[in-house]
């Protein structure tokens, strides 16, 4: 058990991974037991009072700095979003509900791949409306910020 | 484009084979088949394709590509597996076995294979190289850099709406407004000089090529402004038989 824990821990520092892909590189079927591995991990990582913590997101395991120690590591890391992507999101946010239209207008053609990106990871949500599209920022957008889902931003 | 599709488009045969292409740089001593310098293989592919006097681009194409599958065999076989072990796509080298296991296997191929096979154990052997260190690390975005990020955006936008707002300001030509004082004198002169005209005329029509003087561009224009002036408030008639022949001028005032 000691083996797969530490295959787990591996797994997740590298990539974040749900239980079917870990599964796959463990080769560990029962997905019942690498739960239960997991949660050990989690409860070890609290224990010994890491600096790393494991998350979940999205039914996806990765390995994370704990809140606590993001700004310490600000200069070593760089930023799961980039600058540019960041602002385009923070502009969205601001105006909490902007067509794709008037983002594009103001921060440029390169906005088209920001949203796609943002899209992608779930920060903001792209309804259609008329020939352009509504961009609303979404739950994750403010559970990843700490953000209370009506603040003004 | 599927995987299978691609390599059945390079399989498939040309009048020269790439495959051929290689087996005569190994036989010509060019290139080592037990360690294939791919850029010295693609040159001396390029070479031969020169001297064929032939350029085809299908075959060049194949030729990459085989490039391609060759050097992804060394670099997993140069230990460098654990870059890709957590791809989502399907193993390369699993679907190239699946091929090569394929029962339509023509003698060449099964060449190929033993030979790719010949590669993966050699560089294997021969360049075991540690996977290199990992790059830096992700981390989480905060609050503060979101907000930096958000105030940046918005002196974008605020600089953007200054420069619509600055373009937005039509300057005056001054030029065109000095000449548009002058217009009510110069409508008041031609419309002097069109019933000193039509009296010397005996009431028939003027041409408007009488009123000018220098028949320059600039005079035509000059005049016809006010022409345009007298003939809207209903002094005069405009009329011009053909399109670009001479302009008649009525005045229906005098007449009445």
């Amino acid at each position: 058990m000691k083996e797969i824990k530490a295959k787990i821990e591996a797994l997740i520092h590298c990539k974040a991974l749900d239980l079917d892909s870990l599964s796959k590189h463990t080769g560990i079927a029962k997905k019942g037991l690498l739960k239960n591995l997991i949660n050990e991990l989690i409860e070890e990582y609290k224990l010994r009072e890491s600096g790393l913590k494991i998350i979940n997101r999205d039914g996806k395991y990765k390995i994370s700095v704990r809140d606590e120690h993001v700004d310490t590591i600000t200069e070593a890391a760089r930023p799961e979003i980039d600058k540019a992507v960041l602002e385009t999101l923070a502009y969205i946010a601001h105006k909490k509900m902007i067509r794709q239209a008037d983002v594009v207008r103001i921060r440029s053609n390169k906005s088209y791949n920001h949203i796609k990106e943002l899209v992608e990871k779930g920060f903001i949500e792209s309804k259609k409306d008329g020939r352009s599209k509504k961009l609303t920022p979404t739950r994750k957008f403010y559970e990843y910020f700490k953000l209370p889902e009506n603040e003004e931003i | 484009m599927g995987t299978e599709k691609i390599y059945s488009a390079i399989f498939s045969d040309d009048d020269i084979k790439w495959q051929s292409i290689i087996y005569e740089l190994i036989r010509s001593k060019k290139i080592d088949p037990w360690d294939i310098d791919l850029n010295k293989f693609s040159q001396e592919y390029l070479k031969t394709i020169e001297n064929l006097k032939k350029l085809n681009f299908r075959i060049s194409g194949k030729v990459v590509f085989a490039a391609a599958i060759m050097l992804k065999i060394k670099t997993k076989h140069l230990g460098l597996d654990d870059f890709i072990l957590l791809s989502d796509e399907k193993d390369e080298e699993v679907l190239e076995e699946e091929y090569f296991d394929d029962e339509y296997l023509d003698p060449d191929e099964e060449k190929i294979m033993k030979l790719s096979k010949h590669i993966r154990h050699n560089t294997k052997k021969k360049y075991l190289i540690k996977p290199r260190l990992e790059g830096p690390r992700k981390r989480k975005v905060t609050v503060v850099e979101l907000m930096d990020a958000l105030k940046k955006a918005i002196e974008v936008d605020r600089r953007r709406e200054k420069r619509k707002a600055k373009a937005k300001i039509v300057v005056p030509d001054k030029i065109y407004e000095a000449k548009k004082d002058l217009l009510p004198k110069k409508i008041v002169e031609i419309r002097e000089k069109l019933s000193k005209l039509f009296k010397l005329n005996k009431r028939e029509k003027i041409a408007f090529s009488n009123l000018l003087n220098e028949h320059s561009p600039k005079e035509r224009v000059e005049k016809f402004l006010p022409i345009l002036h007298i003939a809207n408030g209903g002094e005069i008639h405009i009329h011009q038989e053909k399109p670009f022949s001479e302009l008649l001028l009525e005045v229906l005032d005098e007449r009445d």
